[in-house]
């Protein structure tokens, strides 16, 4: 492929993302939560710490625009700091699966035979596992805490990421310009990085942006169970878990938090969707 | 075909064999002496060495793998060390209400997934087409346990048509079944959507339009067959999904089914029932997979199986 064709079918890419309207919402929903866990600390009313129990349980007014807690802190701040959190969470737990995903399935889409059925084996015995149950297994063992809940939710991607560099990498590892490296003595290891990697790497971005929106429905969930972030850090799903207690009385505590998870794992379905369609309008769903 | 079954069941042997391998190498994560920590700070020493001595973490660590995948076959995960039972007991006590609520939340999604993702898929990006597409992402976008949070919000605390939580009959199960399925009734609906609009473009279809069929016949007798295809492979992954949803569902509900028991095991940190529940869930899994893959390959005779 020549270099002006190249940047054409780029500059198609993005005619079509910009085209859909719904990608660009989602597009500007994950660009408002990376500002607000940026800025948090600036742009937050109040200290998300700091208690307050003459003010506790108080609905949504002037003052507290969102309410305040059982414990009388501003549900705006903590949903502002939260996103830190959340995004810090699920961001280092897909780049751990993207590393180690894209690792192994390039790889084993490469080398074939034995030790591409081999990785894929393992990678079988880790999507054998339900959804969250692994991850409860490995905090549970660990204990809980935000790294163990960022490693636990990046072994759950890896094997996903791996099926699909794999697949990326079979469909074009027999093309002419790969055998034309090969025959000039690349080595395999310079052949996956320079010539294979960056043919995969679509495909891999579209993952990337929908696997961030089941990263930060698992953190939630895992957090809800008690697993994952701890109080009194600020978290989404820890202010569910424990506003759960006062829904008859105070329903704000419970209710609001889940909107902002909401939010943020639509943004990134949203985004998801659209650079999927953007890339290979065939497959859209 | 008869090949192809046994070939499947036995490459899910090794997968079985890893799934335990894992589950008893956690174990070893378990920072510090695990059997210390289980029991907590008030241990004496004796009980400290006879939980290690039970949980064979005296043995190599071969040897526990091996006990435990034997011990597995004959029924038996340990032994709970809060509850001071049987894992397997408590496990069959709690597993049928478990099944109960996945097995109507799954009915629930075919119910409701795939008449309205056909409807939709015969008029893409229509106002109803929009709608449900905005709803789909939502419910598949929502945290389960708030889902399950703000329908006894509204259903039980403001309108009082359904109990908060607990067992019980048809009224206890609508909430928690409903809270199972939003996730799932988004996912499945898309997939309808986008398999029955490829097939809407495939040439049978324009010549049973042509020969003056109608509509709705061409719809749901000619696209939604050939169009639910690669939507059974969705559904098995869906199952998968669920027994995780229902961990969380089962907490917000008292839903007296594994997932409290679950619950239960991560609060007091009881590590064996934990492994046991796991071992289970995934076991159960891997066979509805397999049953997944085998009823494709039964609806589905274009493909032939060596």
């Amino acid at each position: 492929m020549s270099r002006q064709t190249k940047a054409g079918n780029r500059r198609r890419v993005l005619r079509r993302f910009l085209r859909n309207r719904l990608a660009i919402i989602g597009m500007v929903i994950v660009a408002i939560y990376i500002f607000i866990a940026i800025f948090a600390p600036l742009i937050s009313p109040m200290d998300p710490l700091k208690q307050n129990l003459s003010d506790k349980r108080i609905p949504p007014n002037k003052t507290h625009l969102l309410g305040t807690d059982q414990f009388g802190r501003d549900i705006l701040s903590r949903i502002l700091y939260g996103t830190q959190y959340a995004l810090l969470v699920s961001s280092m737990s897909i780049l751990l699966s993207i590393v180690f995903g894209t690792l192994f399935g390039l790889i084993a889409g490469y080398f074939g035979g034995v030790i591409d059925e081999v990785i894929m084996r393992i990678m079988d015995i880790f999507l054998a596992f339900p959804y969250l149950l692994l991850a409860i297994l490995i905090v549970s063992a660990l204990g809980p805490g935000i790294w163990n809940t960022i490693l636990a939710i990046g072994i759950w991607g890896v094997p996903i990421f791996a099926r699909q560099t794999r697949g990326a990498v079979i469909a074009i590892r027999d093309r002419e310009f790969i055998q034309a490296a090969r025959a000039i003595g690349n080595r395999a290891i310079r052949i996956m990085a320079i010539h294979l990697f960056p043919n995969i790497i679509p495909p891999i971005v579209v993952y990337a942006a929908l696997y961030m929106g089941y990263a930060i429905l698992m953190e939630s969930a895992l957090t809800f169970l008690g697993l994952g972030i701890q109080p009194p850090t600020p978290s989404w799903a820890e202010m569910i878990a424990s506003g759960r207690n006062y829904v008859v009385v105070a329903p704000h505590i419970a209710t609001i938090p889940g909107l902002a998870i909401m939010l943020a794992t639509l943004g990134f379905n949203l985004l998801g969707d659209g650079l999927r369609d953007a890339l290979d309008p065939r497959r859209s769903v | 075909m008869f090949a192809y079954f046994l070939r499947r069941l036995l490459l899910m042997i090794p997968v079985i064999l890893g799934v335990i391998l894992v589950v008893t190498a956690t174990l070893d994560f378990i920072p510090g002496d695990p059997a210390e920590l289980l029991l907590g700070q008030f241990a004496t020493p004796e009980s400290i060495q006879t939980l290690r001595h039970e949980l064979n973490l005296d043995q190599p660590f071969f040897v526990r793998y091996l006990r435990y995948v034997g011990d597995l076959f004959c029924g038996n995960l340990g032994q709970s060390i809060t509850l001071k039972r049987a894992v397997s007991e408590e496990i069959m006590e709690t597993l049928p209400a478990t099944l109960e609520l996945t097995g109507v939340s799954m009915l629930l999604v075919l119910v409701v997934s795939i008449p309205l993702g056909t409807i939709v898929a015969a008029k893409p990006n229509s106002v109803l087409d929009n709608i449900v597409r905005l709803f789909s992402l939502a419910g598949l976008s929502m945290p389960v346990f708030w889902t399950g949070i703000v329908l006894v919000l509204f259903f039980s605390l403001n309108f009082r048509l359904f109990p908060v939580g607990g067992y019980g009959g048809l009224r206890h199960l609508f909430l928690p079944a409903v809270t199972l399925a939003s996730a799932s009734i988004g996912m499945v609906t898309r997939m309808v959507r986008s398999s029955v609009m490829e097939v809407l473009r495939e040439e049978y279809i324009t010549s049973a339009r042509a020969k003056g069929l109608k509509e709705w016949t061409v719809l749901f007798k000619h696209a939604l067959r050939n169009g639910l295809i690669p939507v059974v492979t969705v559904l098995g992954s869906q199952v998968g999904q669920m027994m995780g949803g229902a961990i969380l569902t089962e907490s917000v509900f008292a839903w007296p089914g594994l997932g409290r028991l679950t619950v239960h095991a991560i609060f007091r940190r009881d590590f064996v029932l934990i492994q046991g529940v796991v071992v289970v869930l995934a076991l159960i899994y891997v066979l509805v997979n397999l049953l997944v893959d085998l009823s494709y390959a039964l609806i589905n005779p274009r493909i032939s199986y060596q």
